[in-house]
């Protein structure tokens, strides 16, 4: 069973990915200074209608095996118990156990 | 004075504190090139905009003097859409399957008993209340504390 945090992050990246070259093109014309206030101004108002999972600030890279939303190793994608349990069982090619 | 001419130092300074600072450096006359700072202030800031300009139309940069803030760094952002997508590894469930091949008639065993169920307490009096059309509706505004 899916977490409902997976499914809620692959909602915000999907909005994200659908939407985001609508929102950098209002982005340039409401931070460029070169333009008229005004102008401005709109493009800001129309950055603002985006939803919440449409900025890509709502993404979190979430445990691929769990789910767990926190202790996150981003080179492997894996939260630090599912990271041990898959490099105790050899899954994860370059790590091994250190003992010294 | 001559201290003070050679070493690019502004001329605004008194002549004692200009010598004082460089008498410990006074081997520097002898030095075939002088370190740059000392000729970097020898140039007109018109040539060294004039050398930003080319600079520009050589290497296809906007030429940006004043650094009025244009946006661009919005546009010349790599879009990060695509490699969001690819972050979780795709996941094959029974309910896609069916759904993508509706001709195979599947059934999900599982979501049969789930309805199954529902219908059964329904039957009882046992379901979920209906949901509120309106906010009167709402259970939740006369609910007793």
């Amino acid at each position: 069973m899916t977490k409902i945090g997976v499914l809620r992050d692959i909602k915000a990246r999907k909005g994200v990915a659908a939407n985001e070259i609508a929102r950098r093109a209002y982005l340039f014309v409401a931070r460029n200074q070169t333009l008229p206030p005004q102008v401005r101004y709109q493009a800001q108002l129309q950055l603002n209608t985006f939803g919440r999972y449409t900025r890509p600030t709502t993404v979190k890279n979430r445990c691929t095996e769990s789910g767990r939303g926190r202790g996150i190793m981003s080179e492997f994608g894996l939260c630090r118990f599912q990271f041990r349990l898959k490099a105790l069982q050899g899954q994860i090619p370059g790590v091994q156990k250190a003992s010294w | 004075m001559e201290i003070a001419v050679i070493s690019g130092t502004p001329l605004g300074q008194s002549d004692s504190i200009v010598a004082t600072a460089y008498v410990p450096n006074s081997l520097e006359f002898n030095a075939p090139n002088p370190p740059l700072h000392h000729t970097m202030a020898s140039i007109a800031p018109s040539r060294l905009a004039a050398l930003v300009k080319t600079r520009c139309a050589v290497f296809q940069t906007s030429y940006n003097p004043t650094s009025v803030r244009t946006g661009a760094k919005y546009l010349r952002a790599r879009l990060r859409g695509p490699s969001m997508m690819n972050y979780y590894p795709p996941t094959l469930s029974l309910s896609s399957v069916i759904r993508q091949f509706p001709e195979m008639e599947l059934v999900d065993a599982v979501e049969q008993q789930r309805l199954q169920d529902i219908e059964d307490r329904k039957k009882r009096g046992k379901g979920a209340p209906k949901k509120a059309k309106s906010k009167a509706d709402s259970r939740r505004t006369s609910r007793k504390r």
